[in-house]
């Protein structure tokens, strides 16, 4: 199995090299992250898992589902890589029980990380799989942080979220203002909390997206 | 093996044909009613192309495995199995163990057998799931490359899928 990823790689690999300079940019960056962990893949010993091909452990994966999956990541190193790769973790995201859509949609550009960038396809460090995990662990309370230059508003499953981290929803700052989202994020609020207080909390979640 | 009685009752059959897949590993051969043979999509490939001769070679899988195989796709030719049934025989194919199962996901693979791509898949997820990381190890065989530092850090990084775990 590993002799044959191996020269599958290579075949493909050769064509990407001579394609690269004319296709677009982004979808052969793409190509060659999956190249290259299907290579470590083929390279690294799974155990008995060696003998399956990678597409079949990604579905084994995502039968398993979030939680099962990260805990695989301490098997073995390559283990870990399999598992965290980022088209898992983006399945898993826009596959939840309630929709992720949205936040989905805000994670992909919240990602790059602040400045928010113009190109999309320069991938930083934050892994989907993070992203998930902090996610799965903020079920809880709401956070608006405000300043003079910036706005941001997020949420955090912990009761006194301040100096801890979270993944923020938006962000606006003086040249991109988020005035307008805010406004219709407190309106929703308000009528919540004047209808009752107790779904408010429940609802909160819901109301972000 | 050739003939199952449950096609008698399919009059609008045309002609029954049969197939002869042989395992190139042990040479052990399996004549198959066509129609039962054709759920595998290489196979039909084959047959459609028409490059599949008298007898169809079928590589790296084994006639242990190749019988799984054949008694899956069998189950799933006969019109007349209720859902139940073969939910019910689906289980007792894939209730082997997991040297057993990761053969015959590859078989499945190869043959491009959907259905039993999936069960057997689901079944090997249902062997992982809920097992703490060092029996994965030890079922799989796999050897443990992290450092007792570096593993510590690992779960911490992902101390959300830990919960309730030694």
């Amino acid at each position: 199995m590993t002799t044959l990823l191996r020269k599958v790689w290579e075949s493909v690999s050769s064509r990407t090299n001579s394609s690269s300079s004319s296709s677009s940019q982004s979808s052969s960056d793409r190509r060659q992250q999956q190249q290259q962990l299907m290579v470590a893949y083929a390279e690294s010993s799974t155990g008995a898992f060696d003998r399956i091909p990678f597409d079949i452990f990604m579905q084994i994966l995502k039968i398993l589902g979030p939680k099962e999956s990260a805990k695989l990541s301490a098997v073995c190193k390559s283990w870990k890589l399999v598992v965290s790769d980022n088209h898992l973790w983006i399945y898993f995201l826009q596959n939840q029980h309630e929709s992720w859509d949205s936040i989905f949609y805000a994670e992909s550009h919240l990602r790059l990380g602040y400045p928010l960038q113009a190109l999309p396809n320069q991938i930083s460090q934050l892994s989907f799989m993070h992203i998930y995990g902090q996610r799965a662990q903020v079920p809880g309370s709401v956070i608006i942080d405000g300043g003079s230059g910036y706005c941001k508003y997020g949420w955090s499953k912990y009761v006194c979220p301040s100096g801890r981290s979270a993944t923020f929803l938006e962000f606006g700052n003086i040249e991109s203002p988020m005035y307008s989202r805010l406004r219709h994020f407190f309106a929703t609020i308000y009528s919540r909390i004047l209808s009752n207080c107790a779904d408010f909390l429940l609802d909160v979640g819901n109301t972000l997206t | 093996m050739a003939s199952a009685p449950e096609n008698e009752k399919n009059a609008s059959a045309p002609e029954k044909k049969t197939l002869t897949l042989k395992s190139m590993i042990n040479n052990e051969e399996f004549v198959v009613d066509e129609h039962v043979a054709l759920q595998s999509v290489t196979i039909k490939n084959m047959v459609d192309s028409d490059c599949a001769g008298d007898v169809i070679p079928v590589p790296t899988i084994s006639g242990e495995i190749l019988a799984l195989v054949i008694e899956y796709c069998k189950n799933h030719a006969n019109p007349s199995a209720s859902e139940d049934d073969l939910k019910k025989a689906d289980a007792g194919i894939v209730a082997k163990d997991i040297y057993t199962l990761i053969d015959l996901v590859l078989a499945a693979n190869f043959l491009d057998i959907k259905g039993l791509l999936e069960v057997t898949s689901q079944k090997i997820a249902d062997s992982i799931k809920d097992l703490p990381h060092q029996d994965v190890r030890e079922i799989f065989g796999v050897e443990n490359d992290y450092t007792p530092e570096e593993e510590a850090a690992v779960r911490a990084e992902h101390d959300w899928a830990f919960e309730g775990f030694p």
